[in-house]
C-alpha cells in the first residue's frame, strides 16, 4: 500500500524534525499561535509534495517549508496594517552597523557572559533573514549547503548573511550589555 | 593572507567549510595576527553563548498529534477535490486503499457476523456497508458534487433521491453508487469523514414518516428514519455525536 506507507514515512519525518521545525518557526515568528498557524499550514504543503518528491534531506526540505510559511504569515501580517517589530527591508551590505568592527577583549568576555536574555534581545533585532541563518547554522547545525536549500538562496550568500549576522550580534549584545552595566 | 582575506574565512573555518589548505593557511596567519586571533575568540564565544544560552523552544505536549491530525484529515478531504477534477487515478487508487484497510479491520467483525445477522436488526445495514468498504465497490459515481450525483440516480432507480453535499459542514461528498439491501435496490451516498466513510442508503420507505432510530451493531453505528416517503438509513463507525450531525443535516436537508 504505497499511500499509506508514505503516510508513515511522512508522520516518522515529522515526528523527527518537529522540534527543529518548531524551533525555527518560533524564531521566524512573533508568537507561539503565529508559529503555530505556520507549523499547520508548512506540515500541510509539506504533506502534499511528499510523496511526489520524496525529498532526500527531509529536514532540509521540511525546514524549507517551514520558514516559507512564516514568511508567508508575516506578509499576510503587513498586508492586514498590522505592525511589526522587525526591519522592513534587508539593509544593503555597507550599511550593516558591525562591517569593520574590531571590538577590543573585554567584548570577547562579555559575548562570552552575555545572558540569554540579551542574546535573544540581539537576535530579534536582526532581519529574519540573519536571524535564520545564524539558527539554522548554530542551532541546528546545517551546513551552508542545507542552509542555501533551506533559505533557497546561493551557498556563497549564506556564508556573507552569516558573516553579517554574527558581526551585528556581537554589536547588539556589546551594546545591549553596556546599556544595562551603565 | 591579508587580514582582510582571513577576516572572510575564520566564520566557514569555524563552521568546517573551508578547504584544508586554506585552513593551514589562516590557521598560520590567526597564530600570529591578534586581530584575527581575537576575531576567532568573539566567534567562538557568541557560538558557545548561542549553543549554551539560547531559550530553546521546545514544541508543546499535543502539537505533534495536532499537526499529524492535520495531515490525517487532509487525505479525504483531498480526494474528494481530485475527484472532482478529471484526473480521477489518484483518488480512486486512495479509495482502494481505504477501502483495504477499512475491509481488513472489518474481516474479524464480519467472521462473527453470519452467527449474529439473524439477531441483529441493523445487520444488513453494516453487511452493504462494508461490502462497500471492498476494492472498486464505493462509488458508481464518483463526485463531490450534488449536481453530478443526483442526475446519475435517473433513470436507474424509480425515485427521487435528494443529494447534498455537506463539505462546509464537515461531511463532504464523496460519490453516490447503486446497491442492494434487503434484496432492494436502493441508493448509497457516500461521506467522508476525516479517514472514515459514511454511507446513507435511500430507498422506498413502508411508511411515509418514521422517527429516528439508532442503534449500534457491531461496531457500527446505524440510524434509520423515514421521510418523505424515503427510508433513509445511514451507517458509519465515526463517534455516534458525529454521525448523529450529519443525521441532523440530512434531515433538515
Amino acid at each position: 500500500m504505497p499511500a499509506s506507507t508514505s503516510l508513515s514515512d511522512f508522520e516518522q519525518a515529522l515526528r523527527t524534525h518537529l522540534a527543529a521545525a518548531h524551533h525555527l518557526a518560533r524564531w521566524l515568528t512573533r508568537t507561539q499561535a503565529d508559529a503555530e498557524d505556520a507549523l499547520q499550514e508548512a506540515v500541510l504543503r509539506a504533506f502534499r509534495s511528499f510523496d511526489r518528491l520524496r525529498p532526500a534531506s527531509p529536514r532540509a526540505w521540511l525546514l524549507r517549508i517551514v520558514r516559507n510559511c512564516c514568511y508567508d504569515l508575516r506578509k499576510q501580517h503587513e498586508r492586514d496594517g498590522e505592525t511589526t517589530l522587525e526591519e522592513e527591508a534587508l539593509p544593503p551590505d555597507a550599511a550593516s552597523p558591525a562591517l569593520g568592527m574590531r571590538p577590543e577583549n573585554p567584548e570577547t568576555r562579555l559575548l562570552r557572559m552575555a545572558d540569554a536574555q540579551a542574546l535573544e534581545n540581539a537576535l530579534r533585532d536582526l532581519v529574519p533573514e540573519y536571524r535564520e541563518v545564524f539558527l539554522l547554522r548554530e542551532i541546528e547545525g546545517l551546513s551552508y549547503k542545507e542552509i542555501a536549500e533551506v533559505a533557497g538562496i546561493p551557498v556563497g550568500t549564506v556564508m556573507s548573511r552569516l558573516s553579517r549576522a554574527r558581526a551585528q550580534l556581537r554589536v547588539l549584545i556589546v551594546a545591549g550589555e553596556n546599556k544595562e552595566t551603565a | 593572507m591579508t587580514c582582510a582575506e582571513a577576516n572572510r574565512l575564520i566564520g566557514p573555518w569555524l563552521d568546517d567549510e573551508l578547504d584544508v589548505r586554506s585552513v593551514v593557511e589562516l590557521e598560520g596567519h590567526v597564530a600570529r595576527c591578534p586581530t584575527c586571533g581575537r576575531e576567532k575568540n568573539e566567534l567562538l564565544a557568541l557560538r558557545e553563548t548561542a549553543r549554551e544560552r539560547l531559550p530553546r523552544f521546545d514544541p508543546p505536549p499535543g502539537l505533534e498529534e495536532r499537526l499529524l491530525r492535520t495531515v490525517r484529515e487532509e487525505r479525504p478531504l483531498r480526494t474528494v477535490r481530485e475527484t472532482a477534477a478529471p484526473r480521477r487515478r489518484p483518488a480512486r487508487r486512495w479509495l482502494r486503499e481505504v477501502a483495504m484497510v477499512a475491509a481488513a479491520a472489518g474481516v474479524a467483525v464480519a467472521a462473527t457476523s453470519s452467527l449474529q445477522r439473524s439477531t441483529d436488526p441493523g445487520g444488513e445495514i453494516v453487511d452493504a456497508h462494508l461490502r462497500s468498504l471492498q476494492a472498486g465497490h464505493l462509488t458508481d459515481v464518483a463526485s463531490s458534487d450534488q449536481h453530478t450525483v443526483k442526475p446519475w440516480f435517473q433513470g436507474k432507480i424509480d425515485f427521487g433521491v435528494p443529494v447534498r453535499d455537506f463539505a462546509a459542514e464537515g461531511f463532504p461528498l464523496v460519490g453516490g453508487r447503486l446497491d442492494m439491501v434487503g434484496g432492494r435496490p436502493v441508493a448509497a451516498l457516500v461521506y467522508g469523514r476525516r479517514q472514515h466513510l459514511i454511507n446513507v442508503f435511500v430507498g422506498p420507505a413502508a411508511d411515509r414518516d418514521q422517527p429516528l432510530r439508532s442503534i449500534s451493531s457491531r461496531g457500527y453505528r446505524v440510524s434509520s428514519w423515514a421521510q418523505g416517503g424515503l427510508e433513509y438509513r445511514l451507517v458509519t463507525d465515526i463517534a455516534a455525536a458525529e454521525a448523529d450531525q450529519l443525521v441532523a443535516l440530512l434531515r433538515a436537508a
